[in-house]
């Protein structure tokens, strides 16, 4: 077979765009082999929330219910509080962690002086490196009604201490400030990256019409903000089922579990810990679903909006 | 006369800010002076709630107990050795995964971004994915667990994309093409000497992910030499099981959790040091590649 | 739209090919566990030391206690046995923090050591995996090749109920006790300084202690000045009401079946929470609670915090199994209830407390283990007096001695010379693994060296032995078909139980409601779980 033989053959079996890119096809396989190996592989677990799994049986030879699991989480006294609590935890996180970076980004802005910036935004930066085990292990020692700071501070008012982390109503509260409080500096860089990236022109031009701080911060930084803020938003409601597991599992406690119950604790709690592995199986992919309708439904707005999108 | 009131209004929005800042600032540093400040106490004024602002009975016996104990010191270089490593490897594949991506000539990055986003969403479940790891792929008790099933994450994937996208002018790109350059040669000679910034933000973004991550080492670690140093903090900071110890056996508790709570905090700010450290390493570029990587151009 | 479609039809295709070419392992049916039994018999002794003939090595999953070393082949029992019996173990530690993930995980994907050894084995799991066939059943084994344990069967007849399943079998061997201060599970210990202080005697009723309670918050009795004082105190809630619901006479076949007693009228099995007598007891506890006469953060409370609130003085009573564990400077002060509590309905009773039975699953053989009768040798060794000298003392001469008087107790050198920094355990941990709890073995008062043998604690037991209930129950067991319906259902049932019952005492639920709470637990099938331990009671009685 000649070289020229040779060429016609692959010429026939592939078309011209991949010969000319056949060096990306190669580039792209290891990573698609790590997705298909590492992740589409075990995949075939997803038949046991349709099963009633057992051990000796095996994945494959246990039985198949239906959707037997599934009905029993849709009866189950819990699911609504569930439904509840994720979803209301994760708007109360959009609604209030969600403009504060903004808001913070805009003040950093506004800072001329130079030590005065790089050192606030060196320290709001440091608590988003601590993990969540630690961050929890704060919480609790500050809000502790003997000993803890903030009850001190309330007993030097003479007003009554609080139990933070017994109390339901507060649970939601603590969870979106503490995040705040670690994650608010860390948010803002991205804003304030834009911010930097404005256009000095426009700035002299207001301030020769005679316009305050206040109002080129109104008229100039807040609309050049708004449409990072936007796609930011969006995708913020695509998570909206899907908040962190690690840090409500550890702040959960008898008390605060009408409110600290959540989708993800729940299906960690009966699947790993209480060894109805096909029940859990069955609420965790319940969530899937769900997640997946929202987040197809947010990137098709997020294309409208800015044509950002994930795919 | 408009002028002057101008000034008046700007210099009270500046005292306003000045002030606003000022008061995140001491909320944001208070609990790390804190856990410094008890990191150098006597255990006994922490655990009674007496340690406010600076060290009380100040004492490096937390700290010289956190560097005596092997665990510790095994964990620590064990996580070293996954964040090196693993962070390496994670740009290498994200790099390789964004690149072809972010390439609108090439066909079938539709059903690739679409094959990657679904795993953000479904998974085969701890069992099936246990059972494939271990039996199947030898992904267990060994170095490649900490690092392989975690190699790429889809958002920074995403992330990387968009930047390759928004700050690498596709007509650069192309005039290397036209030199004769392959695909390959282009990423590495045009491409990725402009990605500095977006490296900057996988690489702390990765590092700080494999640094706090004790889950997969939970799962699939045996071996103590192994546990990474987040691992050995759990049984240090996560409170003992009382009731197990009370099953008719335990005596003198008190010292052993005067030793643990002593420990704890010395143990936080040894643990969150060298995370503390890389962010000043790449925050040079780090700022623009957030930037880059989040927003269309 | 379309085109999300078809990738979704294509992703779903990909699953299914992917999911073909898994494994469709089935395990091996072909050995059973007699034929295994018989294959590797023949290496074993059938009685004395050394057990194996040929050199074997077992792993084994183990629960770590913090105070021990890593390796738990560095304990000095261990090489000690390992030489004795010529097996060797390879122990896979875990700490209290991982050994649940780790043991369901091992389980759940049937990739078992060959035994488990204390691994904090939930009672569902040992009848559940037991009859899925991950635990080699034990019947046999223990018939042939278990003296000792055979010899304790006879001597406890409530062990054997207790430890089997519901057909018979027996897939776990227990941790068992011989010391009624061990088996009181939690005691109420008295501040005495305190008591005098305030010129109160130690209180014979529920209202003497609320008296009592309100002195303390009352009269300052630590003499500082302030109101800081903390009237009673425990790790958790559910800790405080184990010391005070005998006098209601709840729980009052003690704590072998958690929620479940006798209904005393009727003579049938009641699900206690739901009964009218609970609900006293919620009354009573609130008042308490709103009075501020219970720690306001027993909600969140842990064994740190009482010891650091004890280390200030600032607490009048604890509910706690001895003293040492909670009181460390003032331990001195505290001194348990000299009589059982009397309720408002005349009921004397104290049902914190179990029989012989501490824990059903603290070993089990897996049905991957390849000697099953040296396993069995091996393990029955330490349900004899030697073998329980060896896990709590160690070896003669090296580790203990005997005194003139006949006891045992650790050599001087050990236990006077603790370096700054460590604890007792922490020194005892190099020579013996008991640290922790809960060993697949009989304690003897005379090895234990724990807290629970302290004079306070036994003393605080003897007060309260004769009010124990007559009969103690052992666990009860459940048949295979049961295990699903009923963990789903005490899943929820429980759950709601332990939060409605934080609320009722925080005050959060006014007690009006309890008729709703009950009727809520009906309608979470409380009838049908009801059903369940009916079938198991009459077994049981049997």
């Amino acid at each position: 077979m000649t070289p020229g033989e040779d060429r016609g053959l692959v010429k026939s079996v592939f078309p011209r765009s991949v010969r000319k890119n056949w060096d990306l096809y190669l580039l792209a396989l290891p990573v698609v082999a790590y997705f298909i190996i590492i992740k589409y592989l075990p995949m075939y677990g997803i038949q046991i929330a349709f099963k009633d799994f057992s051990v000796s049986k095996g994945i494959w030879d246990s039985e198949w219910v239906g959707f037997k699991h599934f009905i029993r989480f849709f009866n189950n006294y819990q699911f609504w509080t569930l439904i509840k609590n994720t979803i209301g935890i994760s708007l109360f996180q959009i609604l209030v962690a969600f403009p504060l970076p903004i808001i913070f980004a805009l003040m950093v802005n506004e800072v001329r002086t130079k030590w005065f910036k790089k050192s606030i935004q060196s320290i709001t930066f440091m608590p988003h490196f601590l993990s969540m085990v630690v961050l929890v292990g704060m919480i609790m020692a500050f809000l502790s009604p003997s000993t803890g700071l903030i009850n001190n501070i309330l007993r030097l008012f003479g007003q009554e201490p609080i139990y933070f982390m017994t109390e339901p109503d507060m649970f939601k509260s603590i969870y979106v400030f503490s995040d705040i409080w670690q994650n608010m500096g860390f948010s803002s860089i991205l804003y304030i990256a834009v911010l930097a990236n404005i256009d000095k022109q426009l700035y002299e031009a207001a301030m020769i019409d005679g316009a305050n701080k206040l109002q080129r911060l109104i008229h100039i930084a807040i609309p050049c903000l708004i449409p990072t803020a936007i796609i930011m938003l969006i995708f913020q409601f695509g998570s909206i089922m899907d908040i962190g597991f690690e840090k409500i599992y550890l702040m959960q406690n008898d008390l605060n579990k009408p409110s600290s119950n959540v989708i993800s604790t729940y299906v960690y709690e009966t699947g790993l810990l209480g060894s109805q592995f096909s029940f859990s199986a069955a609420v965790g992919l319940f969530n899937s679903v769900i997640n997946f309708i929202l987040i197809i439904i947010v990137n098709q707005i997020a294309k409208r909006v800015s044509s950002t999108s994930l795919w | 006369m408009e002028h002057k009131i101008a000034g008046w209004g700007d210099r009270i929005f500046t005292i306003v800010i000045y002030t606003i800042l000022s008061i995140i600032m001491l909320v944001t540093l208070y609990p790390l002076i804190y856990i410094l400040s008890a990191s150098f106490s006597d255990p006994l004024y922490i655990a009674k709630g007496e340690v406010w602002l600076l060290p009380k009975d100040f004492t490096f016996s937390a700290y010289q107990k956190v560097l005596s104990n092997a665990d510790i010191l095994t964990g620590y270089r064990n996580s070293l050795i996954y964040l090196v490593l693993g962070t390496t490897i994670n740009i290498v594949m994200t790099t390789m995964g964004a690149y072809v991506l972010s390439r609108k000539d090439f066909k079938g990055r539709y059903v690739l971004a679409l094959l990657f986003t679904f795993t953000l969403l479904f998974n085969g479940g701890l069992i099936p994915t246990y059972l494939i790891y271990k039996n199947m792929l030898g992904l267990y008790n060994n170095l490649w667990v900490m690092i392989i099933p975690s190699a790429i994450s889809v958002w920074n994937l995403i992330i990387m994309r968009t930047y390759f996208q928004n700050s690498i002018p596709i007509e650069m790109q192309e005039a290397a093409f036209m030199d004769g350059c392959s695909n390959i040669r282009t990423l590495t000679s045009i491409v990725l000497p402009l990605s500095k910034p977006i490296i900057a933000v996988m690489a702390l973004y990765y590092g700080v992910a494999h640094w706090n991550s004790y889950f997969t080492a939970l799962i699939y670690l045996n071996d103590h030499w192994r546990f990474p140093l987040q691992m050995v903090i759990r049984s240090i900071l996560i409170q003992e099981d009382m009731s197990a110890m009370a099953g008719g056996e335990g005596e003198s508790l008190m010292q052993q959790l005067l030793l643990i709570e002593g420990m704890r905090y010395a143990v936080i700010v040894v643990s969150s040091l060298p995370m503390l450290l890389l962010y000043p390493l790449v925050q040079k570029h780090f700022v623009k590649g957030v930037m880059m990587g989040a927003i269309k151009g | 739209m379309k085109k999300i479609h078809s990738m979704i039809a294509l992703m779903l295709v990909m699953m299914l090919i992917i999911s073909a070419c898994g494994d469709s392992n089935t395990g091996d049916s072909g050995n059973t566990d007699q034929e295994k039994i018989d294959a590797a018999a023949s290496n074993v002794n059938e009685t004395g030391f050394p057990i194996v003939n040929e050199p074997l090595t077992l792993s084994a999953m183990v629960l770590l206690s913090p105070a021990q070393p890593t390796e738990w082949n560095d304990i000095l029992a261990w090489k000690e046995y390992e030489k004795m019996s010529g097996i060797q173990i390879q122990w896979d530690a875990y700490t209290s923090a991982d050994i649940n993930e780790k043991r369901n995980l091992a389980l759940a994907s049937d990739q078992l050591p060959d035994m488990f050894y204390r691994t904090k084995m939930p009672d569902n799991d040992i009848d559940k995996y037991g009859a899925e066939g991950s635990f080699i059943k034990l019947n046999d084994l223990i018939d042939q090749y278990a003296p000792n344990f055979k010899a304790v069967l006879e001597k406890y007849p409530d062990v054997k109920k207790g430890i089997s399943a519901a057909d018979g079998s027996i897939y776990a061997l227990p941790n068992l006790t011989d010391s009624p201060s061990i088996e009181i599970n939690r005691k109420l210990f008295i501040n005495q300084q305190w008591l005098e202080q305030v010129g109160k005697k130690s209180p014979a009723t529920t209202d003497e202690l609320y008296e009592v309670l309100k002195a303390f918050r009352d009269g300052d009795p630590n003499k500082n000045g302030q109101k800081d004082e903390i009237p009673m105190t425990a790790d958790s809630l559910d800790e405080a009401i184990q010391v005070i619901r005998g006098a209601f006479g709840l729980g009052n076949r003690g704590m072998g079946n958690g929620n479940w007693d006798l209904d005393p009228s009727s003579e049938s099995l009641r699900f206690f929470p739901a009964s009218q007598e609970y609900k006293e007891l919620l009354v009573y506890l609130n008042k308490l609670y709103a009075e501020q006469l219970i720690d306001k953060e027993i909600f969140t409370n842990d064994g740190t915090k009482v010891l650091a609130k004890n280390e200030q003085n600032q607490v009048g009573s604890f509910s706690f199994g001895n003293v040492i564990g909670r009181a460390n400077s003032n331990a001195d002060d505290f001194v348990g209830l000299e009589t059982a509590l009397t309720g408002p309905n005349g009921d004397q009773l104290y049902t914190s407390a179990r029989g012989n039975l501490g824990s059903r699953g603290a070993f089990m053989i897996s049905k991957t283990n390849p000697n099953p009768v040296a396993t069995m040798r091996w393990i029955d060794y330490f349900y004899s007096e030697e073998g329980s000298r060896m896990l709590y003392l160690g070896v003669e001469g090296e580790s203990y001695q005997q005194d003139k008087d006949g006891n045992y107790d650790f050599l001087p050198e050990i236990v006077e010379n603790i370096p700054e920094g460590s604890s007792f355990d922490q020194v005892v941990s190099k020579y013996v693994p008991y640290a922790g709890g809960s060993l697949p073995t009989l304690i003897l008062e005379d090895y234990f060296k724990g807290g629970e043998t302290q004079p306070s604690a036994k003393a605080a037991a003897e007060n309260l032995k004769p009010y124990l209930p007559e009969e103690l129950w052992a666990p009860f067991s459940f048949t295979a078909e049961q295990f699903d319906e009923k963990l789903s259902l005490e899943t929820d049932i429980y759950g709601m139980v332990t939060q409605r019952t934080a609320e009722f005492v925080q005050g959060k639920a006014s007690l009006d409601e309890f008729d709703n709470y009950v009727a809520q637990l009906e309608k979470m099938g409380l009838k049908r779980l009801q059903e369940i331990y009916e079938e198991a009671y009459s077994r049981y009685k049997q």
